[in-house]
């Protein structure tokens, strides 16, 4: 509807002219890295737009202030995986060295299944990678996690459903 | 973009979808649990006959399971050992303290990678349910309902999707020859292009004779008779490869050596043999 867009509109500017300043001011006291804060703040913006909430927001500075820590969270949690993987890659001997394009290709798709099985216990996570990496067996997986091969099949119902019907694809 | 501001917003309903389309809760819920089932790799006859039977049931059944076939696919995909040091949460703390079991480990992955010697290493749950399987020594001979003839060699798997349009054949693991009808000289010609897929992408026949190595992240492509089309899932190159020529691919890339080939037929369009 051409109304509400417009609705829509009129409230992220009035909440862009009047946070924005503040807000990338608070993210480069807390980052101490001014193009960091200039990046994370528009990041911030992009996210209110996309979610749609701009005009059901009642104290904006709080709410703009969380959806800026999810974000360096988020930014954290991809350096990590990203470090993670180059330490990987570096132990490689030659002969198998991803090329560049496959090392980028192999990174975007474990930064979607890393995103896909966020929040889930380690364990749970831990034998989800191991039956579908790995392909040990559910009682190979109960040694060596500790625990039943009971318990083992609920954590990969639970793993199972989040990475294939939580992940958009 | 998407994953990003789920992450964010980590309150918003998610919309169950298989296939870019909505399914339902308990849909959701029984793919699951005959996924968690099957991975298991410890099912009966009986089991695999009602998960079959549940997959039949409705499209809605059918089209969760082809999500979970595409889902499970990229992980299958990766390359193993590297993405489960990556991703799990303990990999990295053992591995830094015992940087040697890693490496050892990652030497012999890659050493098995290159001489062909997967086979003896346990086969996936995918494996074990295809249509077609042959064991370590063994080779088996299939005659397709379009008569297209499939020779499996050693270790292989290989399921069979035919329909309206196409005809797939989806090779799991291993490797098989492939001689066409047209290519024996059967008539009439099936209509429907014949395609072989693998994790790395599609070879389709050109009225031939082939075979084709499913490898640990590579396929290995090789035509006796006329012609293939090779197409890597994630490269936007089609790559025609003739009589006589061998080569592989990853995903991403058709190997190098190999490029000549597409000298002698350069954005030469194969419509169906």
């Amino acid at each position: 509807m051409p109304a509400s867009e417009f609705d829509l509109s009129t409230d992220l500017d009035t909440l862009y002219r009047q946070h924005h300043g503040w807000l990338e001011g608070w993210l480069r006291r807390k980052l101490n890295d001014t193009f960091a804060a200039a990046d994370l703040a528009q990041d911030t913006f992009v996210s209110v737009i996309h979610s749609g909430q701009a005009s059901e927001i009642r104290e904006p500075r709080p709410f703009l202030a969380t959806i800026a820590r999810r974000l360096i969270a988020h930014r954290h949690r991809r350096q990590r995986l990203e470090d993670a993987y180059l330490e990987v890659l570096a132990s490689l001997p030659e002969a198998v060295y991803p090329s560049p394009e496959e090392q980028l290709q192999a990174l975007e798709t474990l930064r979607q299944i890393d995103s896909a099985l966020d929040g889930l216990p380690a364990k749970v996570k831990e034998a989800f990678l191991l039956a579908h990496l790995e392909e040990l067996s559910y009682a190979e997986i109960a040694e060596r996690l500790g625990v039943s091969s009971s318990s083992v099949k609920q954590y990969l119902m639970r793993a199972n459903r989040q990475y294939l019907f939580a992940l958009a694809s | 973009m998407n994953g990003q501001h789920s992450a964010v917003y980590p309150n918003t309903p998610a919309r169950l979808l298989a296939e870019g389309q909505p399914i339902s809760a308990a849909v959701a819920d029984q793919a699951v649990e005959w996924l968690t089932l099957l991975m298991s790799g410890a099912t009966s006859a009986q089991e695999q006959l009602a998960w079959q039977t549940w997959r039949a049931a409705s499209p809605e059944h059918e089209r969760a399971w082809r999500h979970i076939e595409a889902m499970t696919g990229r992980l299958k995909a990766l390359p193993a050992k590297s993405a489960y040091q990556t991703l799990s949460p303990y990999a990295r703390q053992t591995a830094q303290a015992s940087r040697r079991t890693l490496l050892r480990s990652l030497f012999w992955g890659g050493l098995l990678a290159g001489s062909g010697l997967l086979a003896s290493r346990t086969s996936t749950w995918q494996e074990q349910l295809a249509e077609h399987r042959t064991g370590t020594g063994e080779q088996r001979r299939v005659t397709l309902s379009d008569g297209t003839r499939v020779t499996l060699n050693t270790a292989t798997a290989l399921d069979l999707q035919f329909d309206a349009h196409t005809r797939l054949l989806h090779l799991r693991a291993g490797e098989i020859m492939v001689v066409t009808a047209a290519a024996q000289g059967l008539q009439p010609v099936d209509p429907r292009p014949l395609e072989v897929q693998t994790a790395q992408g599609r070879i389709r026949a050109l009225g031939t004779r082939f075979t084709v190595r499913q490898d640990d992240g590579h396929t290995q492509v090789a035509v006796q008779e006329s012609a293939v089309q090779l197409h890597p899932i994630r490269s936007d190159r089609v790559q025609v490869l003739l009589a006589g020529q061998r080569t592989g691919f990853s995903r991403t890339h058709i190997d190098p050596w190999a490029d000549h080939c597409r000298r002698h037929a350069p954005g030469r369009i194969y419509r169906r043999a």
